[in-house]
């Protein structure tokens, strides 16, 4: 590495030494005449080794930083983790609707019965169980991690499940049939993915609680 | 003039694997006494072998293998080998993206001819992104962000040519000046699309905050020249706060019409970009309380031929 060879500083010639003359202050030709101090600053912070520079940075403040850092991480894979696994499971859900719906019986197409009570079962076991467990996961991540950085700290970090016992009354009194299909799916989507939907209010709680958490370490 | 304690980064990746150094953004630390024991920068070839790619046409997710992949084609072998083993070593100190994106790795852009070039190609990237889609962008809002683009592109141009003067410091204290500017119109831009009730592009707000990052490591650089340390320290310390009032309430389902993995690659590279900000008043106030002259750093930073990385040791 040539990393510090010093610049060979020309000299001056006579026209840069006319530039710089022709460029002075008039008034450091008069007599008692002194440079402002604000001008000399950094001149004296740079030339002068008689007192040392203070510092003006807290190295302490880093490790807030890396602190803060790493909650935020948490809440982003969070964020993106729970998107994701909403999203196959709410593919898996409507999967499972389509084919019940295309084994619906010509009877059945006459004498229709609830969708919701069709699909509640269906829908604990394909999508609020996984949802639970993954959402168990993560808190349990949290956990450490706040366990690390705040050892004495007394938080609530429960994610308390966002539905009722009956997810899919929020189908209404549609009825399981091929005709409501795409209303079914429509409603479904909603549930899970969308605004105030399941992973938007677990995605709500994460986000409290990362800021809850930044909160509790001060500086 | 003093010497400046650059080290090459291997000689601490090692306490990195074995956990004995910490990093956070571009400071090293000590995981045991928590002393800082240097900072990452990037020398003046670094620039110039990451203009082998266009990262500034990139999206976050194809950045580091867009710059790993680089080789074919026409650049040199020199070149090529300099980008991999940058790209290495930039992965090995887990701050991959940070380096390709337009943060700067240290608080000198080292070289902005190069600069320049990537800001070229962000500035083609913008005009096609707008015009291929109606992002909401009204006319008269179109061309008040080519307006100022134009500016930002002037700006780095004179940062460029300014060594050229006599006595460039006017000339940088007025390029920071003018990006400081630029920079806050363009941090109004993001603001905007962040608070906005649709979701945000993520193409048009990655080319933007690339453009607003660009302008910040661009002002930081031209006030390290002029050896004004403390208010380069002072500016850079806005930056790292701006930064994280702008970012943090960003997360990897912002953005409209993206996939989580890829929202979290970008939340990723915004998250790098905000710790980093924060590293360069540390750096900063490191060089000011040693009293290393600001355009004595820089100049070191350019002779280097060998290592696109470099460590600034402190202890």
């Amino acid at each position: 590495m040539d990393l510090n060879t010093p610049n060979s500083k020309a000299p001056k010639s006579a026209v840069d030494k006319a530039v710089s003359f022709l460029q002075r202050d008039v008034r450091s030709f008069l007599p008692g005449w002194k440079e402002p101090a604000c001008a000399k600053q950094e001149t004296v912070e740079s030339g002068s080794q008689d007192f040392p520079i203070p510092s003006l940075v807290d190295p302490a403040i880093v490790d807030h930083l890396a602190f803060r850092r790493e909650v935020l991480d948490w809440r982003d894979g969070f964020h993106a983790r729970a998107t994701q696994l909403a999203i196959e499971l709410c593919n898996a859900f409507a999967l499972k609707i389509r084919e019940d719906l295309a084994d619906v019986s010509i009877f059945r197409r006459v004498l229709t019965r609830p969708a919701y009570d069709m699909l509640q079962d269906h829908f604990i076991r394909i999508v609020r169980v996984p949802m639970q467990q993954a959402i168990q996961q993560e808190q349990s991540e949290l956990s450490k991690l706040v366990q690390r950085w705040l050892p004495d700290a007394t938080l609530d970090l429960a994610f308390v499940a966002p539905w009722s016992d009956s997810e899919c009354k929020c189908l209404g009194d549609l009825d399981f049939t091929p005709k409501n299909e795409d209303e079914i799916l429509g409603k479904i989507e909603i549930l899970i993915l969308g605004d105030s939907g399941i992973v938007d209010r677990h995605r709500t709680r994460a986000t409290n609680l990362a800021r809850n958490i930044i909160e509790e370490r001060s500086l | 003039m003093s010497t400046i304690p650059f080290d090459v980064p291997a000689q601490f990746l090692a306490g990195l694997n074995t956990g004995d150094i910490i990093r956070f953004g571009t400071i090293l630390k000590d995981a045991h006494t928590g002393q800082i024991l240097g900072h990452v920068q990037e020398s003046g070839i670094a620039q110039s072998a990451l203009s082998l790619v266009t990262s500034g046409a990139a999206s976050p997710l194809s950045l580091v293998p867009e710059a790993i992949n680089a080789g074919a084609g026409i650049y040199t072998a020199v070149q090529v080998g300099q980008l991999k083993a940058m790209m290495e070593t930039l992965q090995s100190l887990q701050i991959a993206t940070l380096g390709v994106s337009l943060v700067g790795v240290g608080v000198s852009v080292a070289g902005f001819l190069y600069m320049r070039k990537r800001f070229n190609s962000l500035d083609g990237r913008i005009d096609e992104l707008i015009d291929a889609v109606n992002f909401g962008f009204e006319t008269q809002q179109k061309a008040m962000l080519r307006r100022h683009m134009s500016r930002t592109k002037g700006l780095v141009q004179r940062a460029e040519q300014a060594k050229s003067l006599s006595d460039p410091r006017s000339e940088y204290a007025e390029v920071a000046a003018g990006l400081a500017d630029q920079a806050a119109y363009f941090e109004g831009e993001i603001s905007f699309m962040i608070s906005a009730k649709d979701k945000a592009n993520l193409d048009v707000f990655w080319q933007l905050a690339q453009v607003l990052m660009l302008c910040n490591s661009v002002r930081i650089d031209c006030r390290i020249r002029t050896n004004e340390l403390r208010h380069a320290q002072n500016v850079s310390e806005s930056i790292a706060l701006e930064y994280q009032n702008l970012f943090e309430s960003i997360t990897p389902v912002s953005f409209d019409g993206t996939s989580p993995e890829k929202g979290l690659a970008m939340v990723k590279v915004l998250r790098d970009a905000t710790d980093a900000a924060a590293s360069k008043p540390y750096l900063i106030d490191y060089l000011r309380t040693r009293r290393f002259d600001g355009q004595d750093y820089i100049e070191a930073l350019d002779r280097e031929k060998q290592s696109p990385l470099l460590i600034l040791r402190e202890k």
